[in-house]
């Protein structure tokens, strides 16, 4: 018995479409979104820039007038920063991964992000010097290639260490693939960086991962104030 | 994230978006139609009540075909003994002088399809009727049913299984599945694409069943079968949903698991058995969406499950590797933690599509307890959640045993 049955061309058609408009729907609020985090980023870049040079005033208030009983409101007001800035950086990570058009913009705003690092990193060294401050300073080389299995693993160590020790401990990390950045390629040199992860603790390089025990160990070496509570 | 991973998520969610927005276009198309129809006559019916070892309901199961409202004199009980060795055939030679007893031998291999088989053969009806033994019929089932054969092409009409008296939690699932399953079925109506023809009271015409050769009786699933090669014959299926039919459900997972893998393994081979009809014009929506969706929900399942697994146990499993490097000391992390979040960390491109999908869902199940007459909440939150958000994960477990049963039995026999 031959006879024709339907097939319901238009519907699978008009399904197609809706799913497809459904998705790029999506896809252009992705988009949207990936275009309003970048500018919400440049935002906090420009104020972290603000916070930075109010920094570099205070420090200068110190050293100039000699005014070193007002150490303790330095100090606050630097942890404050530094913990923003840290959390930024994570967010900008994020966000670079995920970036599907911007990945450029991305990329120098990241630039910009080390930079300010770097200026906390040797602004901390004049401070912990003129605050008689008992801080140990970690200077943290990964890489965003995914050849580094152990980098995930290294920045949750430094992170929990950074939990532990609180206003005792500054970490900066920076990302070794970020050679658009002279001041990165400077500083490998200097501390003789070739694998990654590497840990330059006070001055000193640890090539390769680093198990929490033995961080905690060095730091602990470092602390002129041998008795404290984290160190036990 | 693993970009395979990714790209095959992405396929799911297209693919069942698609899917959703198909049959809401059907929906939309043509509706619900309304099935109050009278009938005028009373053609005779035959009732097949199949039985293996049914000692504890047969009694029950022959009871309630006698109490049909249905005229007495064009009403033809057969019930068939397939084999058992329990009271079943004692039991209903009770009823010797009511009802048709056939008993037959049961052979290794063969299933349901043998005894229906073997009632067919002597059926007397134009109507012939599944009873089985662990579902039960509204009294008026069959003067609702049969006003719906108004077409000579019209093989076979069927009732809203409903899942009898849910007590467990997986019952309860099951009656909110089981409501939606109806609801699709009776879309599927409107394209002529119905799938499968389930057991518990599915009324069909005599004629037809023998002019396509009767049931297989050696299918896992010979339900199905029948209405694929209904199908192919190019019959009709239509499907109610204002007649119900009360079945009993599987109460533990053990059993919801063995009898899904029964269901799935049993498509999927007739499906395999019937591909020549794959995307062939000549079988309308039924080879074009119907077919391809057998085996692609199959595989929807398994990814979904694999995946969701995935997502849930791999950061579960880095996070404890992390832990163990800083000697699972939780309560530094703990005291010092801290949110870091804002409305632009959101995936927005897949929070769209989720609450399209969202949004479609509510719609078919709403509509499905509606057009059921149904309250949407009968059997609390927890049951209605659960079938919303995990039910497919159950389904993945089914078809993944089933994948793994067919891979095995083929590498046993070569």
């Amino acid at each position: 018995m031959v006879m024709e049955r339907k097939i319901s061309k238009e519907k699978y058609l008009l399904a197609a479409f809706i799913t497809l408009a459904i998705f790029l729907l999506g896809m252009f609020l992705g988009l949207v979104i990936e275009g309003k985090r970048l500018g919400y980023m440049q935002s906090v870049a420009d104020q972290q820039k603000l916070e930075f040079g109010s920094l570099q005033l205070q420090y200068q208030y110190i050293t100039e007038l000699g005014e070193e009983k007002s150490c303790p409101a330095v100090l606050a007001t630097f942890e404050k920063y530094m913990e923003t800035l840290v959390k930024s950086q994570e967010r900008l990570t994020g966000y670079e991964n995920d970036a599907k058009i911007n990945k450029d913009e991305f990329r120098l705003l990241k630039q910009d992000y080390t930079q300010a690092e770097l200026n906390f990193w040797l602004l901390s060294k004049k401070v912990k010097d003129i605050c008689k401050k008992d801080v140990v300073n970690i200077l943290y080389f990964y890489s965003s290639d995914t050849q580094c299995p152990d980098c995930e693993k290294q920045s949750f160590i430094l992170s929990y260490l950074k939990q532990k020790f609180q206003d005792k401990l500054l970490v900066f990390a920076i990302d070794e693939t970020l050679d658009i950045e002279p001041m990165v390629n400077i500083l490998k040199e200097t501390y003789n960086i070739t694998k990654y992860p590497s840990l330059v603790i006070e001055d000193k390089t640890f090539s390769g991962f680093v198990e929490n025990d033995a961080i905690l160990k060095e730091i602990c070496s470092h602390y002129s104030n041998k008795t404290i509570d984290e160190c036990k | 994230m693993n970009p395979v991973v990714n790209v095959i998520l992405w396929c799911v969610y297209i693919l069942s978006l698609y899917f959703a927005v198909f049959w809401l276009l059907v929906l939309v198309d043509k509706g619900i139609t309304k099935e109050n129809k009278k009938l005028n006559r009373f053609p005779p019916v035959t009732i097949v009540i199949p039985a293996y070892n049914e000692e504890k309901v047969i009694e029950n199961t022959i009871k309630s075909a006698l109490t049909l409202n249905y005229p007495k004199n064009k009403t033809e009980i057969i019930a068939v003994n397939h084999g058992s060795t329990d009271k079943t055939l004692s039991i209903m030679n009770k009823y010797r002088d009511k009802i048709k007893i056939i008993s037959i031998e049961k052979m290794p291999d063969e299933r349901k399809g043998a005894p229906m088989n073997a009632a067919l053969k002597v059926a007397k009806g134009d109507f012939f009727v599944c009873l089985d033994a662990d579902s039960i019929p509204e009294k008026d089932a069959l003067l609702k049913i049969l006003p719906h054969f108004s077409e000579k092409d019209i093989a076979c009409v069927l009732p809203s299984m409903k899942v009898d008296k849910p007590k467990s939690f997986w019952q309860k699932a099951q009656w909110t599945e089981y409501l939606v399953n109806m609801f699709y079925k009776k879309l599927m109506t409107n394209l002529n694409c119905i799938h499968v023809a389930p057991g518990p009271f599915s009324v069909y015409r005599t004629d037809i069943l023998r002019k396509v050769g009767g049931y297989n009786e050696k299918n896992l699933t010979e339900d199905l079968e029948i209405t694929y090669k209904l199908q192919k014959n190019q019959y009709k299926i239509i499907q109610l949903l204002d007649t119900q039919v009360l079945t009993k459900s599987p109460q533990t997972f053990k059993q919801l698991y063995s009898q899904r893998n029964r269901w799935f393994k049993g498509a999927f081979l007739t499906t395999i058995q019937y591909r020549k009809m794959l995307f062939n014009r000549k079988y309308g929506d039924f080879a074009m969406i119907q077919l391809p969706v057998v085996i692609i929900s199959g595989i929807l399942a398994m990814t979904l499950l694999l995946t969701s697994m995935y997502y849930a146990l791999q950061p579960r499993l880095d996070f404890l590797i992390k832990m163990r490097t800083i000697n699972f000391d939780f309560w530094t992390l703990l005291k010092n933690f801290s949110l870091n979040f804002s409305i632009f960390d959101l995936n927005y491109a897949l929070i769209i599509s989720s609450v399209f999908m969202l949004m479609f869902s509510v719609i078919i199940v709403y509509k499905s307890h509606k057009h059921s007459n149904e309250r949407l909440l009968e059997n609390g939150i927890l049951p209605f959640l659960f079938f919303f958000v995990y039910y497919y994960l159950i389904m993945g477990i089914a078809w993944l045993g089933v994948t793994i049963d067919l891979l095995t039995k083929r590498i046993q026999k070569w």
